[in-house]
This record gives structure tokens, C-alpha cells and sequence, in this order.
């Protein structure tokens, strides 16, 4: 097969997921509430602190919001990643797809493409929104900042590919957002878990056993869950860790690409049709 | 253009198609027929790609669509019996999005064509959302004609329309075949089947059971033959003695009318005429019963699978 | 089976239920034809019924006493009580390092960090050591008993009551080829301005002559203060004397009558710790191995262990600030990339000082051996240390690159306010202007900046005797604004795009034809 033709389907088919995001209110209504979300805390915190304290120290005051908005955001999208095929799946429009040039490469590409191409608009937006509250507050930005949107590309990639891996897995809507929702709050509650418990300063016997067991699950958890690698790019971001970086970029890309495979594989074995 | 050499499909221990060898000419419309769950949309799917065979193969342009798969696809063009559209896009964006997969040359100048020959140039700016029935059909058809492929396949292409769409596009069909698309039409709509087909086949819990020209397949179906004769006045002894005749199973009289059953292993109206002559009678009207479509449909899936097999009576 | 198959998971039990009671009742039908005669049968129970009894005895027999409970899980070594104490071979290491110190002292009581010598211990658990690159750090090789203290999540050491030095020499290698063989040699730790920030590692014979010559000092202060106290006591007599013989006579003395009181005896000021024995290590960066040779040539047994020398990945300046209304608590501020960010008008002192940048989790595993989830995670992350201030330099105060302020080094002196509220003000320490100050010496050495301007923006440098900025003493300034409900309001721009893009489609959506349609 050909790769220009590949390319062709994937940019065409990309082109009008894109359009058909950007023409539904559900991203913008997102991002509204994702930036509201942010400057609550960052009014409560960071502008607070200045104005009680009189005088406060930052190194990136705008990148703390600017990174649970960009992930929130990210987490949005994964949603709509974990749908794109099952509702293509459950509205029909799959199938119409498979008559044409259309293969299961193009069709899981064009998804993945669209994705990306989202998450730019997304990007777009919060650096508009960021600079704004720059300019309102006179809080500045750092070069992390802009580091930070660089990867963050990649890092959103997993998000993506994780999320198309579910949708490629399950063949109905619901399935697909129960799915996304229920490995996400486990992902979360672990994490918060972890933390407790690490936490903890009494320690029994089976508390140590405890603390064992979830230390081993957190090292493999960390390199399955998307979200993770958020938490990674960040902590590479702000450390200015070229080697961090660097790792975050390649596993980014490897985690992507395995999984984007494993969507295709999936994909071959559910089928087009409803 | 289309051909399949044991085409099997099966679902564990069902088999939906099975051992199924068709061959469509170039040029030529090929009904393909069969009850609710034949497997005509599983060798559609299978034709298309969609469907991985159990085992047999599929050749379209003589070549396997894995070998050619983007350049196959696009002498193809599909009408399923369902049209899901993106309903939040207009019709005019729809063929546009279509229309560049596709790859079609000045792509706004044959939209305007294709909306034009479905008569929907006019709503080509509405929200698909808005649609009819009828109106997603031919759109769909406009999608399946837009990048004027070679081949068509349709499923149920009539199905949701009026008597006046039915016929605009009865119409645009018998057109394009009359450019050299060849066609492949799976309905239930067996008049239509019967007005615009060169050849039927017809499936029946995944078998091909029949696969001959219209006029040859009612022929083998039939085993008696309808006469309708009206002569200048019937006797008794005339009656009689066309029940008399070898080859006559049945004759009612209705006034100068008769209703004459003959064998159908060959044509005996002119026996007939030179036997009435030859009693004083004369011939006014003598007419010959044509089964339809539907009726051959009918008796092949329910009573007469002998008529089918190879060895069956001669036409 | 291919029944089986169908029927699903309830179906097999049900039918495993019937076979196995089908099976049973033909054992019992099979027995019932054999049966027992009377006289066995009540053979048979009378035997069933004694197995049971003892079966109940030897049931009640196994069952725990629970006050042997707690002995029974100390028997077992379970840390619920006291923890298992093993002896080990440990390096115990001390090094000059900026840490937070391990105990709470009263020059320190937030447990800040400060420059000190901090010590910790390796034990058998713990393969990698950590010593900063080209500075001398004392390592022995001892054995003690080890124990893990859970509640803390902590390895100690029993050192009172078992502490064996190890004989040997330290054998240093790097990629196989000995790099160093080491004896132990005498070192102490002096204090030339008394225990705080100011220590120094002395070894040999500087050390054995400092210690004694502190010694002596020491011993002749003793003596100094008992000889003052005994010449207090005889003055204390003398002027008694004096006193009765005003009171007796009316007439006062004269001041040359009058002798002066003893002067007590200053303590020395400096401190040294009394000299020991160890191996004193100062290697360049790198990866070694280290190991004890014994007498006879051999490796003592757990003493091989990975040595990481590392030295600093970045130089800068760090800022110590203080707010002028919070001056007791000064913060410090290393990275090149930090902003001070002011409400309105603001004055803050800022001393700066030559920072280094290590690997954090490798600075502070130096010092925290014995702990094996400290430093977790950090390895990434950026640790500094304060070194030596930048006294002979200027602080500029920059606004859209134009110098707008020279800043000089100046003490500076906290004075309480008068009256009844509590409250303060820092002045310059000038007694020449100020006869306040006459007697008092500066609180604090600083450089004062002042800011102001909502909005504006700032950026502050240190510059050298010559002129030259000083790398990496960059910072920025900005007085932040009030943003009020604007801060939300940008909030909804996507919201608004959406709105609008939104409200195009439905439009679209009833538009309506131009022309009748003929369709089903």
C-alpha cells in the first residue's frame, strides 16, 4: 500500500474530525471551565500570597496553572479519543469510511492526527489565556513555559494513543466512556493512595508488606498511565533536566507508538461494521 | 470486474456464505437477490474488503483489493442500504470531504453535477441533520457517484424513495451503465431488479441457488406454460379435444375465451392454432403467461431446487 | 461433554452435585448390602465418638496462650516491639556539608540549613556511598549493631554499646587500578570562632597540636577562673573591710584606696573536638570502589562498596532576602530563573552569596546514609548550597535596561519603636548621625532595595569592583497588579469563540429551502 496514499486518507480524514471538533461547543465549554478551574487557585495562592505577604518568590508562577490546565484539558481529549471510534462505530460512520481509500492505518492515523491537531487549539488558546493573566497580574513567564509547550505535544501523543487504544477495545460508546473514566479514578485514587500511605508514620508489619506491594505496582503504573507522563515532562521541565527531556521525548514517542499499534491490531479483530 | 471463486464466510459453527462463485462482466448489472440473512451484505463486505472470507477469494478488476487496496477502493463507489452521515456537516461539505478522499479533479464542478442529477443542488446547504429518508439516499448516491468510478455496488439503492425517485434513479443508473459502469445490485424490490438487471443471482441461506438472465431463469422455473387463446366461438367438441392433446395439462372455457396449460418442455402455440384450425375454429388472440421476477423468486426459495440443479428441465 | 460445554458454569456444578451424590449413594447402597452386625456397628461408634474427643483435646491443646502473644512475636523477630539488632560492618562518614542539622540546638531552633559537619552511616543494605569531589571527608570502617527503626524509617546504630573499630587499610580502586591505599590518621574538627558555621578539619599533627594547645587554654582558664575566683573572694574581704571601716570612721576612701575588682577570665572562644582515628578521603569526581584490606592481605568481609564522588553542576549566587516586615524570617532564593514579586511598595535586604548547584539526591544521601527513602525521587532536581557572601560588589536596580539604582553594602540596625505598640524599623547603622547607635553594633550587613510601581518590572545584578556582572546573579522584580474579576473574565474568550462559532452552524441548521423538494 501506498504511504502517500495513507498520508492523503489520514490528512483528509483528520481535516474533518478537526473541523467537527472545532464546530461543537464541547472543547470550548472545556477549556472555559479548565481556565476557570486554574485561576481560582492560582487567584487563591500564588496572587494571595503576594498581596498578604507583601513580597513572594517565584520561579514560574504561571506555569503551575498553565500545566493542570494544559493536563486537564489533555484529559478531555483523552475522553474524546477513547469515543472516536466506537461512536464512528455506533453512529454508522465507520463503515461509509472503508468503502472508500481507507484503511485501518489511515483511519487509526487520521484519529491520532486529529488529536494532536486539537490539542494545538488547545495550546493555542492557553497561551493566549496565560498571557492575558500575565498582563493582568504582571506575573512572567520563563523559558520552562515554552519548553513545556514543546513536550507537551508529546506527552498529550499518549494521552491520545491510550485513549484510541480503549476505543479500539470497545465497540459501544458507553463501554468506551465507563472504561476511560473507571482506569483514570483508579489511576487517580491510586496515586492518592500511595501517597497516604507513604505518608503514614506508625508502621505496622503489614504496613511495610503494604508500602512494598504499591511501590512495585507505582513503577509499572508509571509507565502505563498516560497521565504519568505528564507528571514526568513537567518534573523534567522544571528541574531543567536535558536527559529528563530528552527520556520524555523518546518513551513518550515509544509508549505512543505501541499503543497506536496495538490499536490497529485490535481494531483488525473488532471489525468496521456496528 | 467482479468475481469470487468459493467465497465462504462463517461465524463458528454458522455459515453465512457459502462456497459462492459469481462472476459481473464488464458493463453488466447484476441483481443479486435473496430473503432477509441470505448473506447478501456479508459478500457485499467481503467484495468491499470490510469482511475477511473464511476462505475463497475476491477479485475486483481481476486483482485482490489487499494487492491494490487504495486504487481498487477508488474505482469503487458504495450505496449501503443505510446512509449514516455526518449530520453535522451540509451536503455540499459532506461530497467535499468525499470528494478530496477520493481524489476527484475539480471536485465543486462534479458536486454541482452529482447533486444536480439527485435533484438536491438546492438543499446543498443545509445540515445533514435536517434530512429525510429519502433525501440521505440519494445522497448517498451522489457520494457513491462522485468520484465516477467503474464499479458500483448498492444495496437496496431504492429503498426509502418515492415512485418518482425510484424512477430518477432507475433513470441515473440505466444512464451510467449506458457509460460502462458495471453494477452490482442487491434489492428486494424485484421489479426493479427485473426492469434494470442483465443478470440475477439469487442466494438463499448463503448458496447461490440461480445465477442466469432474467428470461432464462423464469424459463427453467416454469414447468407448465400459460395460453391465453380467444377464438370466434369455442365448442364443446373443441374443448374436448384440446383436452385430448398429449401436451395440454389443463383447459377452461369461458365463453369464446380459453385458458390452455401446456408443458413448458417446449412451445406448442402452433400446434395448438393449426389444431383449432383444423376443427373449424378460428383464432382471434393467442397469448403466453410471462412469470415475473417475483413469482420465480418465490418458488425457488420455497418448492423448486431441482428446477435449479444442472440436470434440470431444458429451457 | 458437548452438553456440558453449553450449559455454562451452574449447569457443571449442578451436574458435578448429582455425580458426586449418585456416587454416594452407590457407596452407601454398596455398604448397606455388606453391612455391619449389630455388636460391630457399636464397636465402630464407640471408636468414632473416643477419635473425636481426642481430636477435640489436641484442637483446644494448639490453641495459642495469649499472654505468650508478644514472646511468641519477638521469638519471631516481628518489629512490633524491639527491633532485631544485628552487628554489621558500617562506614560511618563525616563531611562538611549544607545540611539541616539531625537534632534541634538552640542557635538553630528551625532547624535551618547551615554549613556543619554531618555525619551518617552505611550500613550492609546500603551499596553506593556519596563525598563531595576534592574536598576531605572522614570515613572509618567500624563494626556496631544495626537496627531498622520502622516509626522513623531509619537504620541506627547501637554505638554505646558495642562500637569495634575495624583494623585494616581503605583501599580506593577506579575501573580496577588502585587509586589510593589509606591509613587511618588522626583528625579533629576545630572551631576558630566558636561551635557554628566556621569548622575545619585538621588532621595529624596539626590537629594533635591544636587540640593540645586548645587543651592548655582551657586548662589554664580553669586555673585562671579558680585563681579569679580566689582573688574575688579576696577582694570581696578587702572591700568588706573597707565598708565597716567607712561605717565605722564616717570618712570616705578614696578611689585609689579602693582596689579594683578581679578581672574574670575570657573562656576561649575557638572549640576543638579531641582527636581521632580515621581514614580522611579527598577524591576527584568520579565512581570508585572502596574496600578495607585487613593485616593478611584479605577484604573484610560486606566492606567493598561503591564510592560516588561528585562535585557541583552549576555555579551561581544565591540571594538571602529578607522583607523589611518580616526581617527575622530571611528566605533564600538560588535560581537564576527566580522573581521577586511585590505588592505596591516594598523594601527588602538582600545579601547574596556564591552558590553551588549539586545533584540533589546525591548531596543529600551523603548525609543521610541510614535513611533509605530520603532523597527518593530527586534526581532530577537541583540542590544548593550557600558559600561564601559577595561583599566588595554593587547591586543594580534595572528598569527597561537602564541602571536606575546603585546599591552599596551597608549595616543596617533593627530598632524597636517607641510606645506601647509592637513594631520595629530598620535603619542604616551610621552612630556618626545617629548617637542612638552609639555602643550598638549593625543587626544586619544588607543591600537595601526599594521597589514601587504597580506593573512595572524590574531586574536587579550584582556588578564587581571592576564593573562586571557577576554570573548568575541575574534576577527579576515585578510589583504585581490587581486584576479583580478581569482575572475571570479572560476565562471566557474560548467560551466566547465557541459561542460564535457555534451559533454559525445552528443558523445554518434553519435555513430554509429555496425550493420545494419531492421526496419521500
Amino acid at each position: 500500500m501506498s504511504i502517500g496514499d495513507r498520508v492523503h486518507a489520514i490528512r483528509v480524514a483528520s481535516k474533518r474530525e478537526i473541523k467537527s471538533t472545532l464546530y461543537g461547543i464541547g472543547i470550548y465549554m472545556t477549556l472555559f471551565l479548565v481556565f476557570l478551574g486554574s485561576s481560582v487557585p492560582f487567584a487563591a495562592t500564588s496572587l494571595r500570597n503576594v498581596l498578604t505577604e507583601g513580597m513572594w518568590v517565584f520561579v514560574n508562577p504561571i506555569s503551575t496553572p498553565f500545566y493542570y490546565s494544559v493536563i486537564l484539558a489533555a484529559m478531555y481529549l483523552g475522553l474524546c479519543a477513547s469515543l472516536s471510534i466506537s461512536r464512528d462505530r455506533d453512529l454508522g460512520t465507520l463503515e461509509v469510511l472503508f468503502y472508500g481509500p481507507v484503511d485501518v492505518v489511515s483511519y487509526i492515523g487520521a484519529k491520532f492526527v486529529h488529536l494532536i491537531l486539537a490539542f494545538i487549539v488547545v495550546l493555542a488558546f492557553s497561551v493566549v489565556n496565560f498571557l492575558l493573566v500575565s498582563q493582568l497580574t504582571n506575573f512572567g513567564f520563563t523559558a520552562d513555559f515554552f519548553w513545556f509547550l514543546v513536550l507537551s505535544l508529546f506527552l498529550m501523543s499518549c494521552m491520545a494513543s491510550f485513549g484510541i487504544l480503549l476505543s479500539a477495545l470497545t465497540r459501544r460508546m458507553m463501554a468506551s466512556v465507563i472504561a476511560f473514566l473507571g482506569i483514570v479514578l483508579f489511576l487517580l485514587g491510586f496515586n492518592l493512595a500511595h501517597a497516604f500511605i507513604m505518608g503514614m508514620t506508625a508502621v505496622t508489619p503489614f504496613l511495610v508488606y503494604v508500602r512494598m506491594i504499591l511501590d512495585n505496582m507505582k513503577v509499572v503504573i508509571d509507565w502505563i498511565s498516560p497521565i504519568a507522563y505528564f507528571g514526568r515532562g513537567f518534573a523534567a521541565v522544571a528541574a531543567r533536566d536535558a536527559t529528563q527531556f530528552a527520556i520524555s521525548i523518546v518513551s513518550s514517542i515509544v509508549y505512543s507508538g505501541l499503543l497506536l499499534w496495538a490499536s490497529v491490531w485490535f481494531f483488525k479483530k473488532q471489525g468496521v461494521r456496528r | 470486474m467482479i468475481e469470487t471463486i468459493q467465497l465462504t464466510k462463517k461465524y463458528g459453527d454458522f455459515t453465512a456464505v457459502s462456497d459462492l462463485s459469481l462472476k459481473v462482466e464488464k458493463g453488466e448489472i447484476y441483481g443479486f437477490l435473496g430473503p432477509n440473512g441470505a448473506g447478501k451484505t456479508t459478500t457485499i463486505m467481503m467484495l468491499l474488503g470490510i469482511l475477511e472470507p473464511t476462505s475463497g477469494t475476491v477479485k475486483l478488476f481481476g486483482k485482490s483489493v489487499k494487492d491494490d487496496y487504495f486504487n481498487i477502493k477508488r474505482r469503487i463507489g458504495v450505496l449501503s442500504e443505510n446512509q449514516y452521515l455526518y449530520e453535522d456537516m451540509t451536503a455540499l461539505e459532506y461530497l467535499r470531504f468525499f470528494g478530496e478522499l477520493y481524489r476527484v479533479e475539480n471536485v465543486d464542478r462534479r458536486i454541482s453535477e452529482v447533486l444536480g442529477l439527485v435533484n438536491l443542488d438546492h438543499r446543498k446547504n443545509e445540515l445533514l441533520k435536517g434530512y429525510s429518508k429519502g433525501m440521505r439516499q440519494k445522497l448517498g448516491l451522489a457520494r457513491a457517484l462522485l468520484h465516477d468510478p467503474d464499479v458500483l455496488i448498492l444495496d437496496e439503492p431504492v429503498s426509502s424513495l418515492d415512485p418518482y425517485g425510484i424512477k430518477e434513479v432507475r433513470d441515473i443508473l440505466m444512464e451510467e451503465n449506458r457509460k460502462g459502469k458495471t453494477m452490482f445490485i442487491s434489492s428486494h424490490i424485484l421489479s426493479e431488479i427485473e426492469r434494470t438487471c442483465h443478470r440475477v443471482g439469487i442466494l438463499h441461506k448463503g448458496r447461490l441457488l440461480a445465477e442466469d438472465t432474467m428470461a432464462d431463469l423464469k424459463r427453467r422455473l416454469m414447468d407448465e406454460v400459460q395460453l391465453y387463446i380467444e377464438v370466434e366461438s369455442a365448442s364443446d367438441e373443441l374443448v374436448k379435444s384440446l383436452r385430448e392433446l398429449p401436451f395440454v395439462v389443463s383447459v377452461e372455457a369461458n365463453d369464446n375465451k380459453l385458458s390452455v396449460k401446456t408443458k413448458a418442455d417446449r412451445d406448442y402455440r402452433g400446434q395448438l392454432s393449426s389444431m383449432i384450425t383444423s376443427r373449424g375454429g378460428v383464432v382471434v388472440d393467442l397469448r403466453r403467461h410471462e412469470m415475473s421476477l417475483e413469482e420465480a423468486f418465490v418458488t425457488i426459495t420455497e418448492n423448486n431446487l431441482s428446477l435449479l440443479t444442472k440436470e434440470g428441465p431444458a429451457a | 461433554m458437548k452438553y456440558l460445554r453449553r450449559t455454562g458454569a451452574f449447569g457443571r456444578l449442578l451436574f458435578a452435585l448429582v455425580l458426586v451424590l449418585a456416587l454416594s449413594a452407590a457407596v452407601l447402597a454398596q455398604e448397606q448390602r455388606e453391612g455391619p452386625s449389630e455388636d460391630e456397628i457399636a464397636e465402630q461408634v464407640h471408636e468414632a465418638v473416643r477419635q473425636a474427643a481426642e481430636q477435640t483435646r489436641q484442637f483446644i491443646e494448639s490453641i495459642p496462650d495469649p499472654s505468650q502473644l508478644s514472646t511468641q512475636f519477638l521469638d519471631r523477630g516481628v518489629q512490633t516491639g524491639v527491633p532485631t539488632k544485628e552487628r554489621q560492618f558500617v562506614y560511618s562518614l563525616s563531611v562538611w556539608a549544607y545540611a539541616r542539622p539531625n537534632t534541634s540546638e538552640l542557635s538553630n531552633p528551625r532547624g535551618e540549613y547551615q554549613w556543619q559537619f554531618a555525619g551518617t552511616f552505611a550500613p550492609l543494605s546500603v551499596d553506593t556511598i556519596y563525598l563531595p569531589a576534592n574536598e576531605t571527608a572522614v570515613v572509618n570502617a567500624q563494626e556496631t549493631e544495626v537496627y531498622y527503626w520502622p516509626i522513623t524509617r531509619e537504620y541506627m546504630a547501637n554505638w554505646f554499646e558495642y562500637r569495634e573499630e575495624v583494623p585494616g587499610k581503605l583501599q580506593i580502586e577506579r575501573n580496577g587500578q588502585v587509586v589510593a591505599l589509606l591509613d587511618r590518621v588522626t583528625y579533629s574538627y576545630y572551631y576558630p570562632d566558636g561551635l557554628g558555621e566556621n569548622g575545619v578539619l585538621l588532621l595529624g599533627d596539626e590537629a594533635v597540636e591544636t587540640y593540645e594547645d586548645y587543651q592548655n587554654r582551657i586548662d589554664a582558664f580553669y586555673d585562671s577562673t579558680s585563681a579569679y575566683y580566689e582573688a574575688y573572694r579576696v577582694w570581696q574581704l578587702t572591700m568588706d573591710r573597707i565598708l565597716a571601716e567607712v561605717r565605722e570612721t564616717g570618712q570616705p576612701k578614696k578611689p585609689d584606696e579602693i582596689p579594683e575588682p578581679p578581672t574574670q577570665p575570657q573562656a576561649p572562644q575557638d572549640f576543638a573536638y579531641q582527636p581521632r582515628q580515621a581514614f580522611a578521603v579527598n577524591l576527584p569526581a568520579g565512581r570508585y570502589t572502596v574496600k578495607v584490606i585487613a593485616e593478611d592481605g584479605s577484604v573484610v568481609p560486606n566492606s567493598e562498596r561503591t564510592l560516588q564522588v561528585f562535585e557541583a553542576r552549576r555555579t551561581g549566587v544565591g540571594f538571602k532576602v529578607r522583607p523589611e516586615h518580616r526581617w527575622t524570617m530571611p528566605e533564600n532564593h538560588f535560581e537564576p530563573s527566580t522573581t521577586f514579586y511585590l505588592d505596591g511598595t516594598r523594601v527588602f535586604y538582600v545579601e547574596p552569596y556564591f552558590a553551588r548547584g549539586f545533584n540533589y539526591y546525591e548531596y543529600n544521601k551523603m548525609t543521610n546514609l541510614h535513611r533509605p527513602l530520603e532523597a527518593e525521587g530527586t534526581r532530577s532536581r537541583v540542590f544548593w548550597t550557600l558559600d561564601k557572601p559577595i561583599l566588595n560588589a554593587k547591586l543594580q536596580v534595572l528598569k527597561d535596561g537602564q541602571v536606575i539604582q546603585e546599591v552599596s553594602y551597608q549595616p543596617y540596625y533593627v530598632r524597636q519603636t517607641a510606645g506601647y505598640g509592637l513594631g520595629y524599623e530598620i535603619v542604616p547603622f551610621d552612630p556618626s548621625h545617629d548617637p542612638l547607635l552609639e555602643g550598638r553594633t549593625p543587626t544586619f550587613y544588607a543591600y537595601r532595595v526599594q521597589l514601587e510601581g504597580e506593573g512595572s518590572r524590574y531586574q536587579l545584578r550584582f556588578v564587581d569592583a571592576d564593573g562586571n556582572v557577576i554570573p548568575g546573579s541575574l534576577r527579576g522584580a515585578r510589583v504585581v497588579k490587581r486584576p479583580g474579576v478581569w482575572l475571570y473574565a479572560v476565562t471566557a474568550i474560548p467560551l466566547s469563540v465557541g459561542l460564535v462559532v457555534f451559533g454559525w452552524r445552528w443558523s445554518i441548521k434553519r435555513r430554509t429551502p429555496s425550493v420545494p423538494t419531492q421526496d419521500a
